[in-house]
């Protein structure tokens, strides 16, 4: 047993004086425009979105986490940007060393105008107050107030320490803090009273140029930045220095930027880089990053929504994890090597073991003041402190790798070997907890508890116990993890069994009861809500509700299932460590936000269980390439990234988002860009989108842009969300939503339009066509019946008896003349055959017909009748006439007249214009004789039928005349 | 001659700066250069190269805490051989072109100078040389005794600022700054 005695030599408290292992926070850079050296970026500023715009001497850029983008302004012009806000519109308004003012709104960006002149040097600083007026500072020319109307200025003629103003503030809303090359000014501007005083080196400032000025945690308080004497706090209640911070300690030149933090205060310099002011140990350290090529001249600083911070630095942006995440590396002369266990005692002091040793530190000064060290080296083999405890006399249990249990007094440096228990003094020590009396530890060869009582006080005294194993019910006896809970249970973390609780000294092996799936557990934690949390080899995480355990895996986000320890942290988060990194899983919100090697968490490696809380609630980490340090906040973070629509795109063409977002039918090619503002890992930003309207579920794609070339008419919304694992339930979702018309002839307005349309077509041809039908008719009629009238006359008995009487007188004297007449007589009933069955004659045809008819008349009464016709040839052939409609006037005209020797008949057929006229003169017979008077009306009516013009009757200088329109051949 | 040939040059220094007015109005608190030294030198391994001027002008009005300098190129004297020498006025400096480097502004601090006491004070303001302007900050010590201030004031002056192109060949001669020394004696008007 000689061999296996361990020398626990205390070798003292010897000093570490270590600066070279101070605390680190990860950092990256970014070229704001790739290989321009000569860019100097001035300002950074964060957006409602989160985005960061940086201004530069060459240019504005927006990081959309992929790369800056530069802003193309109107005219390609080279602006040179000093300033950079937001106002509450959603406006971004960069101001420029020219002393000109540009606002971007929305892709369009526009110049500032305004009647009263603008300043003509360098924008400083642009703010807005509670009534949302506009303040900006200028490097000479004082400060201008702009309350969306009217720009006022407020020089040193108004009391302003100094018109070279550096800086602006509005801490309470209401007044503005500038400062300036005198000192800090003090300005109220109500109702155009300007109310201004300041507070310079005659006052007590120690420095007369005032570079920044930032709002405190403390309330009431700022910090003011200066050009040459560091910073200091500033009292806004009373107007007077808080606290001058060791001013005299500073020696890092210029301040132009702060930004607090919880323990710590960053300050941007002009010369030395990012200088980091403890507060607790009240002292400076530059050279805070571990990249030794951080630039000297940080020109601003921004915190973005993850925690991270931003240093705009010459050509180039700089990020760093803050305060959040720290590291303090393994490295020659270092001890944060092969961090097997890790403790944070009630004293703030972190207890940590590197290979061999274990060492102490102040929790807030690790690293960096004295460590103490205690040398437990045995003669031959190495030791290795696996599990580390502090009981409730405040001795420290140090479990170790097969060198068994030690007990240690911090305060004399005296140790003892707990060889009591067979299990403490073989064992493996994997796992020391206790509670009040009892520690319990865990080995490979099952569990044991001690129970303290008052003699225990003492070092020397044997502590009692008790040890379990398989054979006492517990399910495995090799056990990963002890937790005593809130109600006093202890629980297992074994390998084999799972989980097992022991309460009221019975052991409940949830595995082997087929309560819990996982054989293979390594790590438990307690949160908030006395909830048991287990962590598994490979099955994720366990939550047990006092019911049942809920499991969560990759698709509540976590990164890997095989989890070595966990810890919950104050404000309901689970940390758990995985070989990728750290996951910080929020159960209420189900998110989880992951810490890997993008926050510098990817070479660590991490050990099993090596994990404690501290007082204030940090989870320290240990790993066998450093310690690791996350501090949990109560704002903690955007744990997941906030998809933007960038710009949507309508056949490519940016649209105006805030606009008009109605489009006709035929405005159907929509592209939307989209980002989101997750700067840890961009690389990791996976997208998914719904277009309401067309998509059937949400798609996923890697690209950041998406196109749909022909959206028919319809509502559409556009649906985008962003995540940086496989869990998008807790995504915010970014909207545009839209509307394409119907095309004019899917309307309904057009529908009902065309059917009336058709209907009033329809309508008018069917008017038509009756009324054609109907004139057809009537001129069938009217045919028929000057058809009759002619056959009435060719059977009329007068007619025929005049005829016949004619013809006897001369048959007998002149038989070559009566042959004459038949011959006439027989043609004129034939022709009047003929052609009563016509619509139209020739005018020559009727002419014969008429020349017949009065030939007939001739005979009978002579001299006495006559007829002349004076018609142009031509006419003749080419005009047409009515059947029969002279031979009926004619008729009428002998009818009606009386004819004799002493009264001849004179008719006359001529044509005046486009009328054919025939007149008679008028020798009214005393006896009429019988007739309908109906002979002319037919003439009319047919005429009615074929023309528009009338049928002309009048009787003018005892002349009888009647006018018929000529008719053409068309 | 010379004290009226120098109040013209003041005067009109005081036009180029602005400050011309302050002037005529707080006579008693303006402080004219009665006796200066403006002396530079850069290291380099192979050449030293050094020069001084005595020929510096300057006001301090006090009261307005504002002030302005200026100094001829062409009154630098003392360099290590007539080469050099036409090497800074024509080559360096262009003096012809850019004849005089010239400091304007005002003061930081706001203690009376008017007082006798040593002063540690800070200059903002435009820095002109070789016709390219710079915004600067100096620091420099006020001795003020029996109405006499005694400023001396060191500074950097970086070539690349200046657009001061070097030939390659001599690049190594000549260091990319230039260290200047300024000694003055102000007397109230």
């Amino acid at each position: 047993m000689k061999n296996l005695r361990i020398y626990l030599t205390l070798i003292g408290m010897f000093l570490l004086l270590a600066p070279a292992v101070a605390q680190t926070p990860f950092s990256k850079k970014i070229d704001i425009e790739e290989e321009n050296l000569t860019l100097k970026a001035n300002v950074l500023f964060k957006d409602h979105n989160g985005f960061l715009w940086v201004g530069t001497s060459e240019g504005l850029f927006k990081y959309n986490a992929v790369t800056p983008e530069k802003i193309i302004f109107p005219a390609q012009e080279k602006l040179y940007i000093t300033a950079l806000y937001e106002d509450e519109t959603g406006s971004i308004w960069a101001g420029c060393k020219s002393g000109q003012l540009v606002i971007i709104k929305n892709h369009s960006i526009t110049y500032f105008k305004n009647a009263t002149s603008l300043p003509t040097v360098p924008i400083t600083a642009i703010c807005s107050d509670a009534q949302k007026r506009l303040w900006f500072g200028t490097a000479g020319q004082g400060i201008y107030c702009f309350d969306s109307s009217t720009l006022y200025n407020i020089t040193t003629a108004d009391g302003l320490g100094d018109d070279n103003v550096n800086c602006l503030a509005t801490p309470g809303g209401n007044k503005i803090i500038a400062g300036t090359d005198r000192g800090i000014s003090f300005i109220s501007f109500e109702r155009g009273k300007k109310n201004i005083h300041f507070f310079s080196s005659k006052n007590g400032l120690p420095d007369n140029i005032v570079r920044s000025i930032v709002s405190a945690r403390q309330r009431n308080m700022i910090w003011v930045g200066m050009q040459s004497k560091g910073i200091l706090l500033f009292d806004l209640s009373n107007e007077k220095i808080a606290d001058t911070l060791s001013t005299a300690k500073w020696k890092f030149g210029q301040v132009n930027d702060i930004t607090e933090l919880k323990n710590e205060t960053l300050i941007a310099t002009e010369q030395s880089g990012i200088v980091c002011y403890n507060k607790s140990i009240r002292n400076y350290s530059d050279k805070i990053l571990r990249d030794t090529v951080f630039p000297k001249r940080v020109a601003d600083m921004q915190t973005d929504n993850e925690g991270n911070i931003w240093a705009a630095s010459e050509n180039k942006m700089v990020s760093f994890t803050g305060d959040y995440l720290k590291y303090w590396y393994a490295a020659a002369n270092t001890p944060f090597i092969k961090v097997h266990a890790l403790l944070a005692d009630d004293e703030n002091k972190l207890w940590f073991t590197p290979d061999l040793r274990l060492y102490q530190s102040s929790i807030e000064n690790l690293g960096k003041e004295l460590l103490q060290s205690y040398d437990i080296t045995p003669p031959k083999d190495h030791i290795d402190i696996t599990s580390l405890y502090k009981d409730k006399f405040g001795f420290i249990w140090i479990g170790t790798m097969g060198e068994g249990l030690f007990r240690m007094n911090t305060v004399t440096g005296k140790w003892r070997r707990i060889d009591e228990d067979p299990i403490a003094y073989y064992g493996n020590i994997l796992s020391i907890a206790g509670k009040d009396d009892q520690v319990w530890i865990s080995s490979l060869n099952g569990v044991a508890r001690f129970n303290l009582n008052a003699s225990n006080y003492d070092l020397a005294v044997k502590i009692s116990y008790t040890n379990f194993s398989k054979n006492d019910g517990l399910g495995s006896d090799y056990i990963y993890h002890i937790l005593i809970d809130s109600k006093k249970r202890v629980w297992f973390a074994t390998d084999g069994a799972g989980v097992a609780v022991f309460d009221n000294n019975l052991f409940i092996n949830f595995y082997l009861g087929k309560l819990f799936p996982s054989k293979v557990t390594y790590s438990l934690a307690e949160d908030k809500n006395h909830h048991i949390w287990i962590s598994t080899y490979n099955d994720g995480l366990f939550e047990y509700d006092e019911k049942t355990f809920i499991q969560y895996g990759l698709k509540n986000g976590l990164t890997d299932l095989a989890i070595t320890s966990i810890a919950a942290d104050e404000y309901n988060n689970i940390i758990a460590v995985n070989k990728k990194g750290i996951d910080v899983f929020n159960p209420a919100k189900n998110i989880v936000q992951h810490y890997g090697s993008e926050s510098g968490f990817g070479e660590m490696q991490p050990n099993l269980n090596s994990i404690t809380k501290d007082p204030e609630g940090n989870i320290w980490i240990g790993t066998d390439n450093g310690i690791v340090r996350f501090m949990s906040q109560p704002s903690f973070r955007v744990f997941t990234p906030i998809a933007v629509i960038e710009s949507v795109g309508l056949f490519n063409t940016p649209l105006n988002t805030a606009g008009e977002n109605s489009f006709a039918y035929d405005q159907n090619n929509f592209s939307f860009k989209f980002s989101a503002a997750y700067y840890k890992a961009p690389e990791k930003i996976k997208f998914q989108y719904y277009l309401e309207g067309y998509s059937k579920k949400w798609e996923s794609t890697g690209d950041r842009m998406i196109n749909f070339p022909q959206l028919h008419s319809g509502k559409y919304t556009m649906k985008i969300r962003a995540s940086a694992n496989d869990n998008f339930d807790a995504s915010p979702i970014a909207y545009y939503s839209f509307t394409i018309k119907k095309s004019f002839w899917t309307t309904w307005w057009f529908s009902l339009l065309a059917l009336l349309l058709v209907a009033a077509i329809v309508y008018v041809f069917v008017k038509q066509r009756i009324n054609s039908v109907r004139k057809k008719e009537y001129a069938e009629r009217e045919k028929f019946q000057l058809q009759y009238d002619a056959l009435k006359n060719q059977v009329n008995p007068h007619f025929l008896f005049n005829s016949f009487n004619a013809l006897m007188n001369i048959v007998d004297d002149n038989p070559k003349e009566a042959s004459l007449l038949i011959k006439h007589l027989s043609q004129f009933y034939r022709k009047m055959t003929a052609y009563s069955q016509k619509e139209l004659i020739t005018l020559s045809e009727e002419l014969e017909l008429l020349t017949s008819y009065l030939y007939i008349q001739e005979k009978r009464y002579g001299d006495a009748l006559q007829i002349s016709v004076s018609i142009e040839q031509g006419l003749k052939r080419t005009t047409f006439i009515p059947p029969l409609v002279l031979q009926l006037l004619a008729e009428n005209a002998v009818k009606h007249n009386t004819i004799s020797k002493q009264k001849p008949l004179h008719i006359d057929i001529y044509t005046e214009g486009d009328m054919l006229i025939m007149q008679n003169n008028i020798n009214i017979k005393l006896e009429k004789e019988e007739s309908e008077g109906v002979g002319l009306q037919n003439i009319k009516n047919r005429y009615k039928i074929l023309t528009y013009r009338e049928v002309v009757e009048e009787s003018v200088n005892n002349m009888f005349i009647v006018k018929l329109p000529i008719l053409y051949a068309d | 001659m010379v004290l009226k040939k120098m109040i013209l040059r003041v005067v009109l220094l005081f036009a180029v700066t602005g400050i011309s007015v302050a002037l005529a109005q707080n006579t008693a608190t303006v402080f004219l250069i009665r006796k200066s030294t403006v002396s530079f030198h850069s290291n380099t391994k192979l050449e030293l190269i050094k020069a001084s001027s005595t020929d510096l002008k300057g006001v301090i009005d006090a009261s307005k805490r504002t002030f302005a300098f200026s100094v001829a190129m062409k009154t630098f004297e003392g360099f290590n051989s007539p080469l050099q020498k036409e090497h800074f006025n024509e080559n360096y400096m262009e003096s012809d072109k850019f004849p005089t480097a010239n400091f304007s502004g005002h003061i930081i601090e706001e203690d009376d100078f008017t007082k006798d006491g040593t002063y540690n004070i800070r200059a903002k303001g435009k820095f002109s040389i070789h016709g390219v302007e710079q915004e600067r900050i100096l620091q420099g010590d006020l001795v003020v005794k029996n109405g006499v201030i005694r400023l001396t004031c060191m500074f950097t002056v970086f070539l690349s600022e200046h657009d001061i192109k070097i030939p390659r060949i001599v690049h190594e001669k000549l260091a990319s700054e230039i260290n200047v020394v300024v000694a003055a004696d102000f007397m109230a008007k």
